[in-house]
Formats: C-alpha cells, sequence, structure tokens
C-alpha cells in the first residue's frame, strides 16, 4: 500500500515536471526559442538520431573502458588493503588528492601527453570512477563484523580462506553499490573529456551544437547523455539487488 | 602447578579441561590503559559445564576470548589439556557461540554448518552427512536449504550452536547467546543447550549477565566482578540433572539465584566504591 502511495507520489511529480516544462518551452515558442519542448524532444531525437547514434556508441565506448579500468584498479588496490592496512591508508590519501583535481583542468594536460584520442577519453573516466569505488570497496574490506572474523579464527582459517570466504563477500554489496556512482562518474568523465578535443561523442556533439546554436541538436544530445547517465545506474542498481538479496535483509541473523 | 589428567583419562571423559593461572588482561588506550581483567585463576573439569556472571564491563567476554586462543593475556596462561591456548585452537578443539549468530547471509543453513568442515578440509560427503545430522541434533532437519534472513532468532541460535559443534570441539565456548533472545525463547534455548552439552559430552564456558540462565545450566557459576575484572565468588549448583523448566520454580533453584544475585549486587557496590 505505501508502495502503491509513493508510486503514485513519484508519477505526480513528474507529471508535474513536465508540465512546467512543457509550459515554459510553450510559453517562450518561437522562431530561434532556446526551449525545447517534451514532444518536440522527441522528436528531435529521432530526426537526429543518425547523428546521436555513433556519437553515443563512442561516448558510451570511452566511458565503458573508463569505468573497467577505474573498477579494476580500484578493486586490486582495495584488495592490497586487507593485507597492508598501512599501506591503504597511503593509497587513501594519494587518491583523496588524485580527487580532488578538476578533472576539466587536468584534461588537457593528457591531451598534450596522449593526444585526443580514446586513451584520454579513457584516463579521465577511469580517474572519476576510480575513487568512488576505492573507498567505499576498501571501506568495507576492513569493516567486516568483528564476530564473523572470529568465528573464522576459532576454527583456523588461515588469511586467505578468511578473505575469500567472508571479507570480500561481505564487501561486495558496497562494491555494487559504488558502481552505481562511479558509472555515471565515467559518464561525465568521458563527455568532459571530448570538450577538450575528439572527433566524435556526445561531448563534441553538445559542443558543436551550442557553437552553431542549433537547439534541437543541444537538447538531443544532452538528453541522450542524462539517459546513458541514468541506464548505467539503474543497470548497476538491478544488478546489485539481483546478487545481493540478502543484503538488506541480513539484519535478521543479529536479531 | 598444573594439573593435568593422563592422556588415557581422556577416552574415559568427555571434553578438555581448562587451567587458568594468575591471568590478567590490559588494555592499551593510548595515554590510558584499562585493566579489563586482573589475577583470575580457575580450574576447570572434562565436561563441565562452568558460568561467568558479572556486570556488563567485567571482562567476561574477554575472559572467554583468552580462553579460545583469540587474544593474548598481558599476565598469566591459559592452558587447555596442557597446551596454550592458540595452540588449542589451531587444532581445532573450540567451538564458539557468539552473542549475534553471525551466520553468512549468502550461504543457506547447511552452506553455513558446513563452513568450518570446508575450512577443516573434511570430504564433501562427510560434510554433508555430518551437517544433517547437526541440523537434526538442534530439531531444524527442515530448514537445511532456507536462507539465514528467514530465520526467526531463536532458529539461527539454534544454527549457530550446529555451526560450532561440527568439528566435534572438546571445549564449547557460549559469550551471551541467547542475551538478545525474549525469555520464553531464551528458557526453551537453554533446555536445547543443556541436551546438547549432554549428547556432545563437551566441557561448556558460559558467560552470561543472567542468573537464572546460569545456575539452569551451570554445574558451577563463577562471579567476577567489575574494574578490575576479578573473580569475587564461586558456587556449585548441585541440582540433579537433566534440569527441567519446572526447577526454575523450586525453593533450592531460588535458593541458588538468591545467593548468587546478592553477590552480584555487593560485587557492583564494591565496584562503584572503587570507582570514585
Amino acid at each position: 500500500m505505501r508502495r502503491l502511495t509513493s508510486g503514485v507520489a513519484f508519477a505526480a511529480l513528474y507529471g508535474l515536471l513536465i508540465f512546467l516544462w512543457w509550459l515554459i518551452a510553450y510559453l517562450n515558442r518561437g522562431a530561434g526559442s532556446p526551449f525545447v519542448g517534451p514532444v518536440q524532444l522527441v522528436r528531435a531525437v529521432w530526426d537526429q538520431w543518425p547523428v546521436l547514434q555513433p556519437s553515443l556508441a563512442a561516448t558510451a565506448e570511452e566511458a565503458a573502458l573508463g569505468f573497467a579500468a577505474g573498477v579494476c584498479l580500484a578493486v586490486v588496490l582495495s584488495l592490497v588493503t586487507i593485507r597492508f592496512r598501512y599501506l591503504g591508508t597511503l593509497i587513501g590519501r594519494l587518491a583523496l588528492v588524485l580527487y580532488s583535481l578538476p578533472l576539466i583542468a587536468i584534461a588537457p594536460l593528457l591531451v598534450i601527453w596522449f593526444g585526443a584520442g580514446l586513451v584520454t577519453k579513457v584516463t579521465i573516466a577511469a580517474l572519476a570512477s576510480f575513487f568512488l569505488v576505492l573507498v567505499n570497496f576498501s571501506t568495507a574490506l576492513v569493516s567486516t563484523d568483528r564476530q564473523a572474523l572470529e568465528m573464522m579464527e576459532v576454527i583456523g582459517a588461515p588469511f586467505m580462506t578468511v578473505s575469500v570466504r567472508v571479507r570480500i563477500p561481505y564487501a561486495l554489496p558496497s562494491l555494487f553499490a559504488s558502481f552505481r556512482a562511479a558509472a555515471p562518474a565515467a559518464v561525465i568523465g568521458a563527455t568532459v573529456a571530448e570538450w577538450v578535443g575528439a572527433n566524435q561523442g556526445l561531448g563534441i556533439t553538445i559542443l558543436s551544437a551550442m557553437q552553431s546554436y542549433s537547439i534541437p541538436l543541444l537538447w538531443s544530445s544532452i538528453f541522450v547523455v542524462s539517459l546513458l547517465s541514468l541506464v548505467s545506474y539503474g543497470f548497476f542498481a538491478v544488478l546489485g539487488r539481483k546478487l545481493f538479496p540478502w543484503h538488506e535483509s541480513n539484519a535478521t541473523s543479529g536479531a | 602447578m598444573i594439573s593435568t589428567p593422563a592422556p588415557l583419562s581422556q577416552s574415559e571423559t568427555a571434553g578438555g579441561a581448562i587451567t587458568v593461572d594468575s591471568l590478567g588482561m590490559t588494555f592499551d588506550l593510548g595515554k590510558q590503559s584499562l585493566t579489563a581483567l586482573a589475577g583470575i585463576s580457575l580450574e576447570m573439569k572434562h565436561g563441565e559445564f562452568c558460568s561467568f556472571i558479572g556486570p556488563s564491563g567485567c571482562g567476561k567476554s574477554t575472559l572467554l576470548r583468552l580462553i579460545a586462543g583469540l587474544i593474548e593475556p598481558s599476565v598469566g596462561t591459559v592452558r587447555v589439556d596442557g597446551e596454550d591456548a592458540a595452540t588449542a585452537r589451531q587444532k581445532r578443539k573450540f567451538g564458539f557461540v557468539f552473542q549475534d549468530a553471525v551466520l553468512l547471509p549468502w550461504r543457506t543453513v547447511i552452506e553455513n554448518i558446513e563452513l568450518p568442515m570446508i575450512v577443516a578440509h573434511v570430504p564433501k560427503q562427510e560434510r554433508r552427512q555430518k551437517a544433517k545430522d547437526l541440523l537434526d541434533l538442534v530439531g531444524l532437519a527442515d530448514f537445511a536449504q532456507v536462507a539465514p534472513a528467514k530465520l526467526s532468532g531463536g532458529m539461527a541460535r539454534r544454527v549457530a550452536i550446529a555451526r560450532s559443534l561440527v568439528l566435534d570441539p572438546s571445549i564449547l565456548l557460549l559469550d551471551e547467546p541467547f542475551g538478545s533472545l525474549d525469555e520464553i525463547t531464551r528458557q526453551r534455548m537453554n533446555v536445547e543447550l543443556q541436551r546438547i552439552w549432554a549428547a556432545e559430552r563437551c566441557t561448556a564456558v558460559l558467560v552470561t549477565h543472567n542468573v537464572g540462565e546460569a545456575v539452569f545450566l551451570s554445574d558451577r557459576v563463577i562471579v567476577l566482578g567489575a574494574r578490575p575484572g576479578r573473580i569475587i565468588a564461586e558456587r556449585i549448583i548441585d541440582l540433579p540433572r537433566p534440569r527441567t523448566l519446572e526447577m526454575i520454580g523450586e525453593p533450592r533453584f531460588f535458593e541458588h539465584t538468591r545467593q548468587l544475585s546478592g553477590v552480584l549486587l555487593s560485587g557492583a557496590v564494591v565496584g562503584a566504591e572503587s570507582d570514585a
């Protein structure tokens, strides 16, 4: 019942927002208006699809590769922290410094180093997703239930067994939760990287649409890149729920 | 002087014996240090059921972890069948039941019970059979394939007990295992625990803050005082076994709990005075 009510509330909220959007676009209608209404947007996406499709594919590829690279690095470094706590602290601090650097500011440097090709985009997307995964996973790996660890210790389980059987499985839901934030971050990273220099991609489409004042293309590019971001989030949200149905309900074992 | 029974007596007597000698535990808390336990000496016989009761903060859980060899004492020794505690732990002499059931939520009930046997490299066939036998023992034969999240608190404790027994430990250590259960479930679990302990013929050490529970289960109750944790009294519970819930209403049961509660209360007062 509560679920139904919240569903209705959400639908109403979205309905209201779309209506407001439509209203603003309607009031500002006319040639050269910077606003595009909901219906026009759908039509624009349809019309611009031949342009948008390859751009989407390029950005998605960069984001996916960057995400994969960032995740791999973060997972490996996190696993290292189980054994070497002090090294883990050092890595965490270094990652924080790296994360504090504005990506848009270091992107030009990367372009000079690696050129305006795939490597730059993948690197920036990787940097954008790396930190979120590292912090979440490494924290989860060292905050395993003390009693669960003692339970393994009592039966004389060696370090590797404890890690594989208890520590890592307990931390996996946190890892997947971090993916939900890291995947959209990789999309943003890839888009930002394209702004600095690229041959194709949604970032470059947005940029050129802005420069040529092509309002429908600009809106539809924004729409598609947002959709990509949202889908990447939703994918990991659903996957996490499917893989770890016990996660939210595991409080019962302590009740 | 450590009295180690000759090995030949082990075939006749079940369980393992524990000797604790002038044990002390001080935790280093940076600028301060906290003495959790001081001057603990005691002997536990093979097959004995012994309880520690005391106010929270008296170090009773710490004592249990010292016996299990999970932590190293600051001073003194713990010997289990003549070996030091860490060695006994490596030889898997202990079964440990924690405050929480700590079942791994991604494994089914039977898989949780099998886990210690996987760690101990027990062959698969034997694993299944042993796990089934123990599920029978704790009365959960029909719940083998259930996820832990689906179990009630009492059922989860039964699984935890089954898991702790799976490697045939000679000593069962219980750290307030029923502390978070309601009174009725707790009493039922106590009856179960007594039955299981009798069936397994192991030595059992229970930590609890519930006097009735300690009297019901134990051959001997040891009262700990707080700050630092030390033994302030000891009482032999000579009630016949098996004990039944009806016995709780009898005067002789009440006499034990009354005496122990009195000591606990005076210990708490002494603890409070030394605090000031």
